[in-house]
């Protein structure tokens, strides 16, 4: 490709800013205050109870939101789910995703295109009730197994952890396709024959040309998927055993059950604090790799 | 040419703008009052939804508008976080609640209600319970034992929470609520606490007891019809399970049958929220909805009882016995306390989820 031949001049921001007409002043504009009037000023105004209890300022909720036994286990467990669901979701992307790039076949293209965006089509809940039916004791797998001999009595299926990491997968794959597929379109398949030119194996030169060049896409799949999950609720409560508690579910009860706002929104800045910071730990190793690699290029 | 374009690409963007700008401002203002084109009032009732709700409107809502000249709105499903935020902000749309019991006595510590106006309601005058100062429970209904009659039959079943929770006699999977009221009641009266002493509950003791069957209960349930579900689809063998949902299930053929005894007696009620927009309107539609014959026609189609004596009169032996609502099915219940519940359901829920996730 030819990107990196005719990178775009970089003009300082300030000029740039300069140089704007009015007109996209306004399309810049009209967003910034949607999102400010019905996004970021009522929840400041819902995060603020944190800290403004009924007797004026207080650290009581915060301290017991970060540092309370539940809280934190919640925590842990919502984070332990979102990890097994990204990995999964992208042990399933990329294979596939790499069938879809790379076979001549145009329509098996398409199947694998069209497979992966249909369930965008059903409800999710509808999805949810799908999988209770599925992965109960006298669902269709269990059965099916029991009737191949590979089990003689139903395993527990629905109502578990395995429940909640299999549902939530289903609903969260296709973020992790469509970063993956969309990085992978672009590379150039002549580095791939090139590499072959060169005496390479096929393993070889998937391995060390377009792996590394398909790595921007597991990430922001990765990113994604990881943030998507750490705000599920409903799944984990439809399918998930005694355990399968999110830290959503803690902030809904909060919100909802017990009227306790103050606890709800110290829950929020929990998940909100603890989010940021894989965030920035997430950016800092990226820059790191990219300082690390700096010095090899230029030699 | 261009600056046509670029005219056109302005006038839009402006009236986008502006459009959104006005719906935003018209729908904040007087969506309950949107009687403009009539002069009806619009009482507007916050209900459970469903099939439930649906025959509320032949035995109260229906007869209700056209006495009283108005117009009812339902809204489903009930969020008290929702009712929380109308109060706070002042923009009060709903003017009757039929909430949980507890409701009862959180709403009106968080000052969530109107106190009812007992000079309009008079119906309840004679009522033994379920009339408080802000609200009027008119659906009490139960959480009992329930089986699957497949695995058990009505001689065979359990009889009694202890029963519920020994594993020996009675084995076999079993499902419980996720949610501490119910559950910690059913283990207390299992370790032998006599219903008289539950209150306040002994919630250590309560998840000790728990402990012991853990392992047994492979469901926590978190909806009504799921409870049914879990029970009709043989993935458990008894469950604790409302029986507003249990004896529908029953009634239409389902694999489930009912152990009356020990049956936890929880309630359901009308409340008015702060500021409605029609406070009178709404205490006179208490008044209508808790008139005995009324409650007695409910109670021929649904599956929850009264606290009316009348209005139990008033149905057949057989229904109320069909229903749990006989006078020794409602002796041999223990009733729920709303009130230790409205003010330590936050305490105790939290260490009942602590326990879950043990």
């Amino acid at each position: 490709m030819t990107t990196n031949l005719t990178a775009v001049e970089k003009k300082p921001l300030a000029y740039r800013f300069a140089r704007l007409t009015w007109l996209k002043w306004l399309i810049l504009i009209l967003p910034f205050f949607y999102v400010m009037l019905m996004l970021i000023i009522p929840a400041f105004g819902m995060l603020s109870r944190a800290v403004i209890g009924p007797d004026g300022f207080t650290m009581q909720y915060l301290i017991k939101a970060f540092t309370g036994e539940t809280s934190r286990k919640v925590m842990w467990l919502t984070l332990r789910t979102g990890l097994f669901v990204t990995l999964f979701a992208m042990l399933l992307a990329y294979p596939l995703s790499y069938l879809a790039c790379r076979t001549p076949y145009r329509l098996v293209r398409e199947v694998i295109d069209i497979a992966v965006m249909l369930p965008f089509c059903v409800s999710m809940l509808a999805r949810v009730f799908a999988w209770r039916i599925l992965l109960q004791d006298q669902g269709i797998i269990n059965q099916a197994l029991v009737h191949l001999g590979v089990i003689s009595e139903p395993i527990k299926l629905l109502y578990s952890t395995t429940a909640v990491i299999i549902a939530m997968t289903s609903m969260l794959f296709p973020y992790m396709y469509l970063s993956i597929h969309s990085v992978m379109l672009e590379i150039d398949q002549n580095y791939l024959r090139a590499a072959q030119g060169m005496g390479a194996r096929p393993f070889r030169s998937f391995w060390d040309v377009f792996f590394p060049l398909s790595i921007p896409g597991i990430l922001a799949g990765s990113l994604m998927v990881f943030i998507l999950s750490l705000g599920y609720y409903i799944v984990p409560a439809l399918v998930g055993g005694a355990s399968d508690l999110m830290i959503s579910n803690l902030i809904q009860d909060a919100i909802s059950t017990t009227l306790d706002w103050n606890t709800g929104a110290a829950l929020s800045i929990l998940l909100i604090v603890t989010t940021l910071v894989i965030l920035a730990a997430v950016a800092a190793l990226l820059a790191l790799l990219r300082y690390r690699k700096k010095p090899k290029e230029a030699a | 040419m261009k600056t046509g374009k670029k005219r056109i690409a302005v006038l839009l963007a402006v009236s986008l703008s502006l459009g959104v700008l006005l719906a935003g401002c018209g729908s904040s203002g007087d969506s309950t009052s949107g009687d403009s084109s009539e002069d009806k009032p619009v009482l507007v009732i916050n209900e459970w939804g469903g099939d439930y709700t649906d025959k509320k409107y032949g035995v109260y809502f229906d007869e209700f508008e056209e006495e009283y000249n108005c117009e009812i709105q339902v809204v489903s499903p009930i969020d008290t976080g929702k009712i929380k935020t109308m109060v706070e902000t002042g923009n009060v749309e709903y003017d009757i609640v039929n909430c949980d019991g507890d409701f009862v006595f959180r709403g009106a510590e968080e000052g969530l209600l109107e106190p009812i106006d007992y000079s309009v309601v008079t119906n309840t005058a004679d009522w033994t319970s379920g009339v408080y100062e802000y609200g009027v429970m008119s659906d009490p209904y139960y959480g009992a034992i329930t089986y699957n009659t497949s695995q058990y039959t009505e001689d065979t079943a359990p009889k009694s929470w202890a029963d519920f929770f020994d594993t020996e006699k009675f084995p076999g999977k079993r499902a419980m609520l996720k949610q501490p009221t119910f559950t910690l009641e059913a283990a207390l009266l299992a370790d032998g606490v006599a219903p008289e002493d539950l209150y306040p509950l002994d919630v250590d003791r309560a998840l000790a007891k728990l402990d012991t069957i853990k392992d047994d209960i492979t469901v926590w349930t978190t909806t009504g019809a799921e409870q049914m579900q879990v029970l009709a689809s043989g993935d458990v063998d008894m469950s604790c399970a409302w029986t507003s949902r249990s004896m529908p299930a029953e009634d239409a053929g389902e694999p489930v049958g009912v152990s009356w005894n020990q049956a936890l007696l929880y309630d359901c009620g009308w409340v008015v929220v702060k500021d409605a927009p029609h406070k009178e309107l709404a205490m006179q539609f208490i008044q209508f909805a808790t008139d005995p014959q009324r409650m007695a026609d409910f109670m021929n189609i649904v599956y929850t009882g009264s606290h009316s004596d009348d209005a139990r009169a008033l149905v057949g032996d057989d229904r109320l016995n069909t229903i749990g609502f006989t006078d020794e099915q409602m002796a041999s219940s223990v009733t729920m306390d709303l009130e230790y519940w409205a003010n330590n359901y936050d305490e105790v829920n939290e260490k009942f989820q602590a326990w879950l996730i043990s």
